[in-house]
């Protein structure tokens, strides 16, 4: 099965390369500036969280506005809003859904899909005691901290916080519409939390490229880390296109240069080509946030339907097809700006192409569960509810993509509910699948079950129901980024819709509580972890414990297999179980090399 | 596998139903249905409506043979099945793989790709066949925080003289005339929006775009702003009024003649405004480059740029 | 071993580099494309000072590759004097931008003067930082080595740094030729 001799030389230079760290003593290196990935990855977590806290919290806001226009917000509206009695007024709900998006992209999930499982898993998957630039990794979540106390900051000074919408599109975002230094700090803020992307970044590339164990070719990696690293690659490229977009426009804001600017403010510069840098990242980025999740999707519909990965190459290709893909499909955010005709049609069709490695993906995931022996475990639960909610949401994006369709669609609430179905419920169920898989090796203790299906429930039942809400409100036409729909008279009959797809938010907003409950008894009081206890045969379920010691490996794991050997028959004669670890010799079996044994 | 084909053939048969009355039913269902477009009440937007309702048959297709998958092998293949040791990398699976999404692609992205295509640049970006047509009433818009200016040219059918015909969130067009705009922003950008006319396009600070439609019944309807303006972005509504030939002629020509009476050659404010631009030379960029601080008054008049100025100066 | 993992590494970050300069330059030639004329009437950007430049930048690159093979083949003390003369290149490179802002601001072009003042301030004063950025790296090996420390054991630090060095030098000379030259 081993397609790769390897000789004794390439083990030793696997230990060599990563030499084992010596775990430090001192409380500051240990708690604060660690720089052990396993740790920096709990740092990402909890960051993550509190944001997606917050940012959740802005969403109910949205939907108390639109459930009940200009009432007082019950509770804390008297606090928040303490000059129109409680209520949302118009300036303080712009900056609330540009607050919601930019926190919920780059504070919340961006944490917890790559910061969180990036760190964590790259290095334990592929047999690496560390990431290949630990202190670079440190100082990516301080560079990421700083950008978040700069977004709180924001929210602190006068005139409040960003209000320009989550694409900062000038001339708005400039000083000729958003005055004060709340949009200015949000500005800074994304430059910097690119920053710590980009950091992040440079170490997983390498880490995947030097440091897999031997043993561990390509197309042996389990599926999360050729998600996670073609997502860091993205991150690496484009991030810096949305730097210069944000200091270009810094720069305009403070030093009164006309790059963005036109119109009133006597500007002779040019909105629309900030709006080619945004999405030239914007595009990219969406797939970097689902990326990740179509590995875990791939990786965790086998693991739970005791099947190999159907055509795992196959996946693959799609993943890398859809990141050169997503490279030159921005154009399809702008179709409305004045395009050309020609131009326009190129981007229509270039997108529409992203269709086909999509349902690649999906047939492969349908193919590994058909004739499967499937598990409901929670995170098997939600890894169907992110096929579930991702098809919803990919299959409404090709109505943006076209043309014709897109004139009517654009900025109505279908692209809300479009982008929510990817992200805000893909990405958002794939994380917490995610969270619940491998918290007993983060943590060395389990979750409880049933409050995760709770969790689970309420959560699938809620996205679906408000985004599949906001679709609708968007076929008829309900433009988004409105305080008050209802200005609007052939938008009148939404009133009941808004309210009931309100409800259903907040009841996903409650549902939540599952979660939260689950997470701090099973970080304090859950049973003790198994080693394995999904039965799965990935190198730190294999290789390590739960959680895992401080260098990961004691010996660094000679890899023999790909990660999705389930129900393999020769498996099942020779061990008796209907799985095999990546690393397991099989009686017999012979690796390639001769030392081993004598060891 | 048996009885997964027999569910299949009858979802199949009830989208086909589903698709039929989606395309059978002509007539408006009212507009208190949250499960249908807006009324349509332009010539083209049955362009639009088509391709959104025949993508929703096959996207809803495809979404439930999505759920009935799943649903199966959720229930049928549980753990009590034996799972099949196959990788699904065989020459065979992977020619299905391929198949059936190059099938899916060229059906569903197809049917889009080709119509739209064709809707584009015949109908929808062809500004240039629309201001030909010698009935076109052209109209210049012009977007700033949070209101619509429209500007005709009167009877002499030139714009920025005295009889032009200058409104503030109030758009009159006849019936059955294409509609020619040419629309910019003073300040930040906006969206003219026209649900009931399946159409919107942007207006720019410092650029000028251009959109047009066509009217098939008469009565009223919002204009909408469709891109994020600013705190008030909401409330940026306006009216658009299709009338008969004979009503919308009379319209114009009365205020026609009170604009003359009341034209005062120094009110800045009211005297925007540009050449109207055809299709050569609005195709140029946005004409950005030089500094041109101190424009003179005729200057001033054709340059949506230094028209955003006067009128940020109001 | 060690070695090559950084250098993939900075390869990584200088591609992250390579794409926030380019976008820089997409926006200025997107403005210069949409320009009646380049520089706008009344307008004259200085020639003289940039091409110095150009050769300046072009002689630190030479020199710290020299620095690089000295220290590489052992010659400790010339390879210290190689990296002083790029440290000291990369100064008057700062030095002679900061001169040319000067004369142009004395000309009256400064932030606000439409899309040329944007462009040359914002491009090249991002670009002077960076150039900033590898001065003060050299500095601070220089440092070590006046402290008593040996710039042997630095040698991937000073590869990394050369590999930087010489990416800056490229994004000079596209500005160089982008905007001052044609
Ligand atoms: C994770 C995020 C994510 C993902 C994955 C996607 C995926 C896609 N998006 Fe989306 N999109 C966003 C996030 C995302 N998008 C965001 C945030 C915005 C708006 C930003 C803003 O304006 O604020 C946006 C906006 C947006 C627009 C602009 C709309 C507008 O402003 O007018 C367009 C237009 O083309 C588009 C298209 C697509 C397409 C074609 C895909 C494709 O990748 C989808 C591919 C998937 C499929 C085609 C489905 C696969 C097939 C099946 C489910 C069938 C399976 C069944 C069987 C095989 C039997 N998106
Ligand atoms: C990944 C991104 C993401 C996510 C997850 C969400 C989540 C949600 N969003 Fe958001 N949204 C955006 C990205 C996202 N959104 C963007 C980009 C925009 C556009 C902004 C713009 O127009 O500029 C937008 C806009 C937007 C609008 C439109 C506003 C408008 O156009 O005027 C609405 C309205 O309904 C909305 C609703 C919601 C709701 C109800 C959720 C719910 O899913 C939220 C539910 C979550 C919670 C309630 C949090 C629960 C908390 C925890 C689980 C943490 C527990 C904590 C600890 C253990 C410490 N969003
Ligand atoms: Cu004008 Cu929104
Ligand atoms: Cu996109």
């Amino acid at each position: 099965m081993s397609d790769r001799v390897m000789t004794k030389a390439d083990i030793e230079a696997a230990e060599h390369l990563q030499h084992a760290h010596v775990e430090p003593k001192d409380f500051l290196s240990r708690y604060v500036f660690s720089i052990d990935h396993k740790y920096i990855a709990k740092q990402f977590l909890w960051a993550g969280l509190l944001f997606l806290l917050f940012g959740g919290l802005l969403a109910m806001l949205i939907r108390w506005q639109w459930a009940f226009p200009s009432q007082p917000v019950p509770l804390v509206g008297k606090a928040l809003f303490p000059n129109s009695g409680g209520a949302i007024t118009p300036p303080a709900y712009s900056t609330i859904f540009t607050t919601h998006g930019l926190i919920m992209i780059f504070f919340a999930i961006t944490p917890i899909m790559i910061g969180t499982f990036g760190n964590f898993c790259i290095p334990l998957m592929i047999g690496a005691r560390d990431m290949a630039f630990p202190k670079l990794n440190m100082y990516s979540f301080w560079v990421f901290m700083v950008s978040q106390l700069l977004m709180i900051a924001s929210f602190c000074v006068e005139l409040g916080s960003a209000a320009a919408g989550w694409t900062t599109y000038p001339p708005l975002s400039t000083n000729v519409g958003t005055p004060g230094a709340g949009q200015s700090l949000v500005v800074l803020a994304l430059f910097v939390t690119g920053i710590s992307s980009i950091m992040g970044a440079i170490n997983y590339i390498t880490t995947v490229i030097r440091f897999r164990a031997p043993g561990m070719t390509w197309f042996r990696m389990p599926a999360t880390v050729w998600g996670l690293w073609l997502t860091a690659i993205l991150n690496a490229l484009f991030v810096p296109v949305l730097g210069s977009a944000g200091l270009l426009l810094l720069f305009d804001r403070t030093f009164g240069t006309q790059f963005f600017v036109a119109g009133a403010a006597g500007g002779i510069g040019d909105p629309i080509l900030f709006q080619h840098l945004f999405w030239i990242f914007g595009h990219p980025e969406v797939y970097i946030l689902i990326l990740p999740i179509w590995g875990f999707v791939i990786d965790f519909m086998s693991f739970f339907a005791r099947k190999p990965a159907y055509w795992y190459k196959g996946s693959v290709y799609a993943m890398i097809s859809v990141s050169v893909l997503s490279a030159v499909v921005y154009g399809h955010h702008m179709f409305v700006t004045g395009m050309s005709p020609l131009l326009g049609q190129a981007f229509m069709l270039l997108t529409l192409v992203i269709s086909v490695p999509a349902e690649i993906l999906f047939l492969n995931w349908l193919h590994t569960m058909w004739k499967g022996s499937i598990r409901l475990t929670v995170p098997m639960l939600f890894a169907l509810g992110t096929v579930f909610v991702f098809g919803l949401g990919g299959l409404t994006g090709i109505y943006l993509a076209t043309i014709s369709t897109d004139l009517y669609l654009h900025d109505t609430m279908w692209v809300v509910g479009h982008f929510h179905l990817t992200m805000a419920s893909a990405a958002f169920l794939g994380s917490f699948g995610a969270l619940y898989f491998w918290f007993p090796k983060m943590y060395g203790r389990a979750t409880n079950e049933t409050l995760g299906k709770v969790h689970f429930w309420f959560s699938v039942i809620g996205v679906t129901a408000v985004f599949c809400g906001q679709l609708i409100a968007g076929y008829n036409g309900q433009q988004r980024r409105l305080f008050d729909p209802f200005q609007y008279t052939y938008i009148k009959h939404l009133r009941e819709l808004n309210k009931y797809t309100s409800y259903f938010a907040f009841a996903l907003g409650a549902g939540q509580l599952a979660f939260v409950v689950n997470f701090f008894h099973s970080l304090f009081a859950g049973k003790k972890a198994e080693k394995n206890p999904w039965d799965v045969g990935t190198l730190e379920w294999t290789d390590c414990e739960s959680p895992p010691v401080y260098h990961n490996f004691d010996r660094v794991p000679i890899v023999l297999r790909g990660p999705h050997e389930y129900n393999n028959p020769e498996v099942l004669a020779k061990l008796g179980k209907d799985w095999v670890g990546q690393s397991e010799q099989l009686p017999g079996e012979d690796i390639g090399i001769d030392a081993i044994a004598a060891e | 596998m048996k009885s997964l084909h027999k569910v299949l053939s009858a979802l199949g048969a009830a989208c086909a139903v589903f698709a039929a009355s989606a395309h059978a039913s002509a007539d408006p269902i009212p507009e208190t249905s949250i499960w249908s477009l807006p009324h349509d009440a332009s010539a083209e937007g049955h362009r639009v409506d088509w391709l959104i309702k025949s993508t929703n048959v096959f996207v809803f297709l495809l979404f439930v043979v999505m759920c009935v998958w799943i649903g199966y092998a959720v229930f049928k293949h549980n753990k009590d099945h034996k799972a099949e040791y196959d990788h699904g990398d065989s020459k065979h699976h992977i020619s299905i793989a391929l198949g059936v999404s190059a099938l899916i692609f060229f059906v569903v992205d197809g049917n889009l790709w080709f119509n739209s295509s064709i809707d584009v640049n015949s109908v929808f970006w062809n500004h240039g066949a629309a201001d030909q047509k010698p009935n076109a009433v052209r109209i210049e818009v012009n977007a700033h925080q949070w209101a619509w200016d429209a500007r005709y040219a009167g009877p002499d059918g030139k714009f920025n003289t005295p009889d032009d015909v200058v409104t503030l969130n109030d758009i009159r067009v006849p019936i059955g005339a294409p509609i020619v705009l040419q629309l910019a922003s003073t300040d930040v950008i906006h969206n003219f929006y026209l649900p009931n006319f399946r159409i919107k396009q942007d207006a720019m600070p410092g650029m000028i775009n251009r959109m047009w439609f066509q009217a098939k019944e008469t009565g009223e309807f919002d204009i909408g702003c469709s891109q994020h303006c600013g705190t008030h972005h909401y409330k940026m509504k306006g009216r658009l009024t299709v009338l008969e030939p004979e009503a919308y002629k009379n319209w114009i020509a009365e205020l026609s003649a009170q604009k003359v009476q009341a034209y005062n050659e120094k009110d800045k404010g009211a005297n925007w405004g540009w050449e109207w631009k055809h299709s050569e030379d609005t195709s140029a960029p946005h004409g950005a480059g030089e500094p041109r601080k101190a424009a003179s008054a005729t200057e001033a008049e054709h340059d949506p740029k230094v028209l955003a100025q006067s009128r940020g100066g109001a | 071993m060690r070695e090559n993992t950084g250098a993939i590494g900075m390869m990584v970050a200088l591609c992250a580099w390579a794409m926030m300069f380019a976008s820089l330059l997409f926006v200025y030639l997107g403005l210069r494309a949409q320009a009646k004329s380049w520089p706008p009437p009344g307008i004259e950007l200085p020639l003289l000072v940039p091409a110095v430049n150009t050769v300046v930048m072009l002689a630190s690159s030479v020199t710290l590759t020299r620095g690089l093979e000295r220290l590489r083949s052992g010659s400790r003390l010339q390879s210290i004097r190689w990296v002083v003369a790029t440290f000291a290149l990369g100064v008057a490179f700062v030095v002679l931008q900061i001169a040319l802002w000067r004369s142009l601001w004395l000309d009256g072009i400064n932030f606000t003067t439409g899309v040329v003042g944007a462009v040359v301030y914002a491009l090249t004063i991002l670009h002077a930082a960076h150039v900033l950025g590898g001065v003060l790296v050299l500095g601070y090996l220089l440092a070590l080595v006046v402290r008593g420390g040996q710039l042997q054991r630095r040698v991937g630090t000073l590869r990394f740094c050369a590999m930087y060095w010489h990416f800056v030098d490229a994004v000079w000379l596209v500005m160089f030729v982008g905007m001052f030259l044609i």
